[in-house]
């Protein structure tokens, strides 16, 4: 019997000292699939939208590029843009940009996600990972540092976010104004654009309602069964190289 | 405890009247127990992920049949243990789950001498081994109950187990558990 209490003790002990692997912020997602408050997604207006030219959060879409995995839609005018968050705002970069969770490391982000996250060699390894499960999206955050300026966000150098290209919830929805500036590329034999100019906007889902925010020049494109997005104050030929890096 | 079981019940029956920011607290309150307990049963952090998210949602949905009064926690646990199980058999594979302690505390130790440290090293050590040969129900039960702290009752409800079940495997478990680590400590 003591033997026994020894055990049930020594197990109780290893309770507290056993590696168990970051567990997930969920709220975000349960809440928004349990919402009843919330109308047809976004990402479904907007390809209505793009085929109906209906009005979306008051930009009239003009034209829609598909991407696996991503949305990007020409519209006359942007919807007025959220008030900027500052560095200081709660929660950090992770907080302001809707990272999700953190992780220690790639890998373990990547198990969390379910896929392998690829890594732009030319950019190196990134100084924080983050794994958000809405759109099941990596994100490898780099901070500013010599030959990498910062973006809009102090703290961000370049941002690369990767998800599974899934056709049914494209993780990735943009609308595209008419300053900024849509290209087709190649990279590494998959489709995607390279978008410069004037800022667009990027959406994402948060505390139940739909969000966006102004992004700057970006790279996004199709890589495998992965849709990749470059986020960055890069000139297009080193976000390119970043991008022919990945492996 | 007491004040803590009565405010948990409050924010349940807030929940339960459609209190979308009551419900949202539970799953905060409860994602770790969830997630974990998924985990052990998966073997796998993504798929634990995706159950603990779905039975979040279902148990959302069917909190109009949760018995008011009754335990929140259990009644969540066994929606958990349900989605985890339809997770690993859908995903046809055996789990190659095996239990680790945190790198820090290898390497810190919290013992204040070299030699206690060095047993309570080896104790964990030989724990561990033990734990990771048994055969899957027994560390289970044993995971769910020690590992996880959950009670008897809730156990019961995550391993869809009787709770004189859950009783009877722990006494045969901690048996077996004792026998594989004899050469430590016979």
């Amino acid at each position: 019997m003591a033997e026994e209490r020894r055990l049930e003790s020594l197990l109780t002990e290893l309770s507290s000292e056993l590696e168990w692997p970051p567990t997930p912020d969920l709220r975000e997602a349960v809440m928004r699939r349990t919402s009843r408050r919330r109308g047809p997604g976004l990402v479904i207006l907007l390809l209505a939208a793009a085929l109906a030219a209906t009005l979306v959060g008051g930009a009239v879409v003009t034209g829609y590029l598909g991407l696996r995995g991503a949305s990007v839609s020409r519209v006359h005018s942007l919807p007025s843009p959220p008030a900027t968050p500052t560095a200081s705002a709660p929660g950090g970069v992770a907080g302001r940009l809707d990272l999700g969770t953190r992780y220690d490391s790639v890998d373990q982000a990547g198990a969390a996600a379910g896929f392998r996250p690829l890594l732009p060699a030319s950019l190196g390894s990134p100084d924080e990972v983050y794994y958000r499960s809405q759109g099941r999206v990596v994100t490898l955050l780099y901070h500013p540092r010599a030959g990498l300026p910062a973006t809009e966000d102090p703290e961000v150098g370049a941002l690369v976010m990767e998800a599974p290209a899934q056709l049914a919830e494209p993780p990735f929805v943009k609308l595209v104004g008419p300053h900024s500036d849509v290209r087709p590329v190649t990279v590494k034999g998959g489709p995607g654009y390279w978008i410069s100019g004037a800022p667009h906007a990027y959406f994402f889902y948060k505390d139940g309602y739909d969000h966006f925010r102004l992004a700057g020049n970006v790279l996004i494109w199709n890589q495998g069964e992965l849709v990749v997005r470059i986020e960055s104050s890069l000139p297009e030929a080193a976000v390119t190289a970043a991008a022919r890096s990945v492996r | 405890m007491e004040d803590r079981s009565a405010d948990e019940a409050e924010i349940v029956e807030r929940a339960r009247r459609g209190d979308a920011p009551a419900y949202a607290d539970l799953v905060q309150r409860y994602t770790e127990m969830a997630f974990r307990t998924a985990y052990l049963v998966t073997g796998s952090a993504a798929d634990a992920e995706d159950a603990a998210q779905d039975a979040f949602v279902k148990a959302y949905r069917a909190l109009p049949r949760f018995r008011p009064g009754g335990s929140f926690r259990a009644w969540l646990l066994r929606i958990v243990g349900n989605e985890a199980r339809n997770r690993r058999r859908s995903a046809g594979r055996r789990a190659a789950l095996e239990l680790r302690v945190a790198e820090r505390l290898r390497v810190v130790g919290v013992d204040p001498s070299p030699e206690a440290a060095a047993m309570a090293a080896e104790d964990r050590r030989a724990l561990l081994g033990a734990l990771n040969r048994m055969a899957e129900e027994d560390r289970q039960v044993i995971s769910c109950r020690y590992l996880l702290q959950l009670s008897v009752e809730e156990t019961a409800a995550a391993l869809d187990l009787p709770e004189g079940t859950v009783k009877s495997r722990l006494s045969r478990a901690l048996s077996r558990l004792r026998e594989l680590m004899e050469p430590v400590h016979g």
